[in-house]
């Protein structure tokens, strides 16, 4: 009974966004498209925040696909998306595997620290080693190739497009199987009482390591898509600023579903184009201002003002039923 | 005598040991006021580099404003002093009561993003404010003078620094020890609900030390402002490396801030002179050496999980 | 009966509300949406305007809206008058190419001038071939831009880096032609590093016996180097090289200063005119100083017998109570060689040209400046020009000036067409 409404309204979110390349002018289109990559790692801190604990150093997971592409174009002329982004994951997953290793023991604002303090390291790694990463000027990274081929000219942004929309769509989907999972529960349970899963028989740090190296994946394959979204890379992606906006995208969605970062995340960017177009020199004010009137007044974020709205109408329908 | 070897590395150690006293006075005068908050309400606020910004704006302000009007050079001292002061007063009880007492009992997350989303408000309102040009006022720190050590020329004001950031560090330490205001406020850490149960107004003393904090951090922008150029962007960048000082000495303890930020700021003056290739990770290494082997800091105290 | 109704009625709700939502969207978007402007030229302009680099992009938006007001006066580009869109440059990459999209598909420019960044030069400039937009890029200093790729699309109005560094070397070598030691202090990114390159190479290659002593570096706008200035203390250099610029720059000068490294040192600061007006009076004497590599600045040419500098620099001054600095003239060159290409275009064609038109009318193409001529090249890369001199003090002006200066010109500071910068220096003289 549940899964009814849901198995309606996806196919029509679904269908929405494939027809958008078709119904919206390209620019909008270019920020769904942004949206939908950077929506993956916010993903990625959003399965964290449904475990109480907050990541300030997405931004390395993000910053190692972004520069997985980079390095493949760079150092080895390769541009072929089929083989790049499945990397870009597998190099987030493998160093949050390693990084996970010793994280995975830590909790609140511990947690939260080492995490942006190893981002600031790649940060600065990034910045020094100039002649190999492009420092500050950054690296280009072109459009990549679909197995082989390159799409005609006017026909590449809608390509890439729907490259970004698969892979968010397969990554939506593996993150709901991972939360309605055993696994996936225990991460809800680590918000309210961690002891109490011990208890139970699990090992928290296994809970949390696995989440760490599917929240690595996703991270890796959201800078990816970005790096070919965008087209340049920069040192920055794996700046602290960029981990924190990535918490706040999160936030603004609403962290306690699957929906909630994705429209997080096209909101972010609406909000980020107009304010750019209307008060372009308080755009860090803008953000503040949204972020604590969020915290404030609704932290379940957008997806949470939508759900009430919808209760309001169901219960009134309700009654009118009962009456 | 010593051979010329042993007197340069004689002369090299004796720079090293003086940069690195002088920049680690710097880093806890930035860092003391995070400390102190987080030890007593228990969050990391991360506004913190925006409230040391606006007390070095404010300060070196009002100290142009005192040398534009023509009197005594020396009353710009008086001016930092005055403009860290309202900033702290200002900011404290507004950011506490308006903003943190609501997320007092909620999830970390949601605090640390208030916190962060107060600094991004800061650092637009200070370029709103002030404008995008760079402010500097030097007097305060050329009047001194300056004074040759192992070779090279030193400010006095530099060495003023240091002596202001142990005044300070002791005035905290006695402030936090052996005052009544002190243990009450220990009492509060310790167990809220039995200092309210004892009849401690326990709101009032949260709003008094993150006043404090704010304060600190309001007077450490304004001593260091003499030395810097003042510009945009100026409270992000502080805000990271107080961070890092704090989790090194232990978040919560005053004489980790001193240690973290002594450590810190020795180990980068031997980073610049000797391997000058890792002056920018150094702070971050340093941090995560620390923490896989002590994760709670150097004098950080184990948290106790409540069940 | 409800409960076979609820969950009904939450489908529809949810589908009405997601339809709302995509609905608003779409009215926003057509709402956006401009209704063509004909009879308008639609310029994006692109700067600093917060963040460290912010001082950079305040005289650039002046002198944009100083000259874009000045042509609407005299009744704009051959009768049609000039809007400006402005856009800020901070942010990142990412942020700039979503901006020169917005600028490029909803505000519907028709050209966009700016960029002061490397990193987002580099950036925009394969977008400015994809969106075949018009794009003139007025501070940005990578020599990468011009020298890596091949541009239809995108123009720089003035030189570039190396053009810089080889002045530096030269001037130095004519003041103080028996040095031997030298020291780098500089920001640790590519601006920095490439700077230094370029700089050691031209000096050695002038003078092959000087020493490098050692080096420092820095964040970029690090704000706090007493580290470092104790270091370059104890490497006691005869010449000290440094490209830190804006805000870093008066920091690192007071620091400096206070502890007599401009005593002990003959200090290079290629960026030092820039920050001028807000070092005021605390500018140390005898330092060697350029507007990088820009042909002049408000005093040279003297504005009593050249016009154009002039009506600038009296013009600039009364409406922003400062003198125009280097980055204000070259956002002058940018602009005016810009409606210098397209009143050549609209005289080649007879009509309202097209963009190709205006291309081609750009390059070899050379206008009148303030402050002298610049030539724009077929790689895209104009030459200029450029100036040296020592600080001094001015009593009336209330901060430092450029005294003793040389001129030197393009051939001499800039790399010939289709020679790499890299070459070029090993053959200089």
């Amino acid at each position: 009974m549940a899964a009814r409404p849901w198995s309606l309204a996806v196919p029509i979110v679904a269908g929405l966004f494939v027809a958008a390349p078709f119904v919206v002018p390209s620019w909008i289109l270019f920020i769904l498209h942004l949206a939908l990559a950077k929506f993956l790692v916010v993903l990625a801190v959003a399965l964290f925040l449904r475990g109480g604990l907050v990541s300030f150093g997405h931004a390395l997971f993000y910053a190692v696909g972004a520069y997985t592409a980079g390095f493949a174009a760079k150092w080895f002329g390769v541009r072929e998306a089929v083989l790049l982004v499945p990397l870009g994951g597998l190099f987030g997953a493998a160093v949050a595997a390693v990084i996970g290793l010793f994280i995975a023991k830590y909790r609140g604002v511990f947690f939260a620290m080492l995490n942006l303090a190893v981002s600031m390291i790649l940060y600065a790694i990034l910045l020094k080693f100039y002649w190999v990463t492009g420092g500050t000027d950054g690296l280009r990274v072109q459009t990549p190739t679909l197995l082989g081929f390159v799409p005609p000219r006017d026909l590449i942004r809608m390509t890439s497009y729907y490259v970004v929309l698969v892979v968010a769509g397969v990554m939506t989907y593996v993150v709901y199987r991972f939360l309605a999972s055993p696994l996936g529960y225990y991460l809800k349970a680590l918000a309210d009482n961690e002891i109490r899963i011990e208890y139970s028989g699990e090992s928290v740090q296994r809970v949390i390591y696995a989440t760490y190296v599917l929240s690595g994946a996703l991270g890796g394959l959201g800078g990816v898509l970005t790096a070919f979204t965008v087209g340049h890379i920069v040192p920055e992606y794996a700046f602290w600023i960029q981990s924190g906006e990535f918490v706040f995208v999160a936030l603004l969605g609403g962290y306690s579903s699957v929906p909630g970062p994705l429209i997080g995340a096209i909101a972010f960017e609406f909000i980020r184009t107009y304010a750019n177009k209307y008060a372009p020199y308080a755009w860090q004010m803008t953000l503040g201002i949204i972020m604590l009137l969020i915290i404030l007044l609704q932290p379940g974020g957008l997806w949470a003002m939508y759900e009430s709205v919808v209760a309001r109408f169901s219960r009134r329908a309700e009654g009118v039923e009962r009456a | 005598m010593l051979q010329r070897g042993e007197g340069a590395h004689m002369a090299l150690l004796t720079i090293v040991i003086l940069d690195g006293f002088v920049f680690a006075a710097v880093l806890f005068l930035l860092s003391v006021g995070l400390t102190l908050i987080f030890g007593v309400l228990r969050i990391l606020n991360i506004s913190h580099g925006g409230i040391y910004a606006l007390g070095a704006y404010l300060g070196t302000y009002l100290a142009l404003k005192i040398l534009d009007v023509g009197l005594s050079p020396y009353l710009t001292y008086l001016m930092l002093l005055a403009g860290a002061v309202i900033i702290g007063v200002i900011t404290g009880p507004l950011l506490e009561r308006l903003f943190l007492r609501r997320v007092y009992g909620q999830a970390e997350a949601i605090q640390l993003l208030l916190t962060f989303s107060i600094l991004l408000i800061l650092d637009d309102l200070i370029k709103l404010i002030w404008g995008t040009a760079p402010l500097m006022v030097s007097t305060p720190s050329t009047l001194l003078g300056h004074v040759s050590l192992a070779g090279i020329p030193y400010t006095w004001y530099h060495f003023l620094l240091i002596g202001v950031s142990i005044v300070f560090g002791g005035t905290l330490v006695w402030l936090m020890r052996g005052t009544r205001f002190g243990k009450i406020v220990v009492s509060v850490i310790n167990d809220r609900e039995i200092s309210t149960a004892v009849g401690i107004n326990v709101n009032r003393i949260y709003t008094l030390a993150f006043t404090l904090g704010a304060l600190c951090a309001a007077l450490g922008g304004a001593a260091v402002a003499p030395t810097i150029a003042v510009a945009p962007g100026f409270a992000v960048e502080v805000g990271v490396q107080s961070f890092a000082v704090i989790a090194i000495g232990g978040m919560g303890s005053l004489e980790g801030a001193a240690l973290g930020a002594l450590l810190v700021g020795l180990v980068r003056a031997l980073a610049i002179h000797t391997f000058p290739e890792l002056e920018l990770v150094v702070i971050y290494v340093l941090m995560l050496i620390v923490l896989m082997i002590k994760p709670e800091g150097l004098f950080g105290e184990v948290e106790l999980r409540r069940i | 009966m409800s409960r076979f109704h609820k969950p009904y009625t939450r489908w529809w709700l949810s589908l009405s509300s997601i339809g709302l939502v995509v609905c608003i969207i779409y009215a926003a978007v057509v709402a956006a949406q401009p209704k063509g402007a004909p009879k308008e030229l639609k310029l994006g302009f692109v700067d600093f305007f917060s963040g460290a680099a912010a001082m950079f992009g305040v005289s650039g938006k002046n002198t944009a809206e100083l000259l874009v007001d000045k042509w609407n006066k005299e009744g704009g580009i051959k009768g049609v008058p000039v809007k400006m869109v402005e856009v800020d440059e901070n942010g990142g990459p990412d942020k700039q190419v979503t901006e020169y999209r917005r600028l490029v598909l909803d505000e519907k420019v028709d050209a966009i001038v700016g960029y002061t960044s490397s990193a987002n030069c580099l950036a925009i400039a394969p977008l400015a071939e994809e969106l075949q937009t018009l794009t003139v890029v007025h501070i940005c200093g990578t020599r990468r831009l011009t020298e890596e790729n091949k541009l239809k699309y995108v123009f720089r109005t003035s030189n570039h880096q190396v053009a810089d560094s080889v002045m530096a070397a030269r001037y130095v070598l004519a003041v103080k032609p028996e040095m031997k030691t030298v020291a780098g202090a500089n920001e640790d990114y590519a601006w920095g590093r490439d700077s230094w390159d370029d700089f050691k190479a031209a000096l050695l290659q002038l003078k092959p016996d000087v020493n490098i002593v050692g080096e420092v570096w820095t964040k970029i706008q690090a704000g706090e180097y007493s580290a470092e200035i104790s270091k370059l203390l104890s490497l006691k250099p005869e010449v000290v090289h440094s490209t830190f610029w804006g805000g870093g720059l008066v920091t690192f000068v007071k620091q400096a200063a206070a502890r007599e490294l401009f005593k002990n040192s003959l200090v290079i600061l290629p960026v030092l005119e820039q920050s001028f007006q807000d070092l005021k009076n605390e500018t140390p004497e005898g330092v060697i100083a350029l507007p990088r590599a820009t042909s002049g600045y408000f005093l040279h040419p003297d504005p009593q017998s050249n016009p154009l500098q002039k009506e600038f620099v009296e013009a600039y001054k009364a409406r922003f109570g400062r003198y125009p600095d280097y980055v204000a003239y070259r956002t002058y060159q940018a602009f005016a060689g810009l409606k210098a290409a397209y009143e050549k275009a609209i005289d080649q064609a007879g009509r309202w040209p097209k963009t190709e038109e205006v291309m081609k009318a750009f390059e070899d193409l050379t206008w009148q400046t303030p402050i002298g001529p610049v030539t724009m090249r077929a790689d895209h890369q104009a030459v200029h020009a450029g100036i040296v001199g020592l600080s001094k003090m001015s009593p009336q002006l209330g901060f430092a000036i450029m005294a003793q200066l040389k001129e030197m010109s393009a051939d001499q500071i800039m790399p010939p067409v289709g020679i790499k910068s890299s070459d070029w220096l090993k053959t200089l003289k």
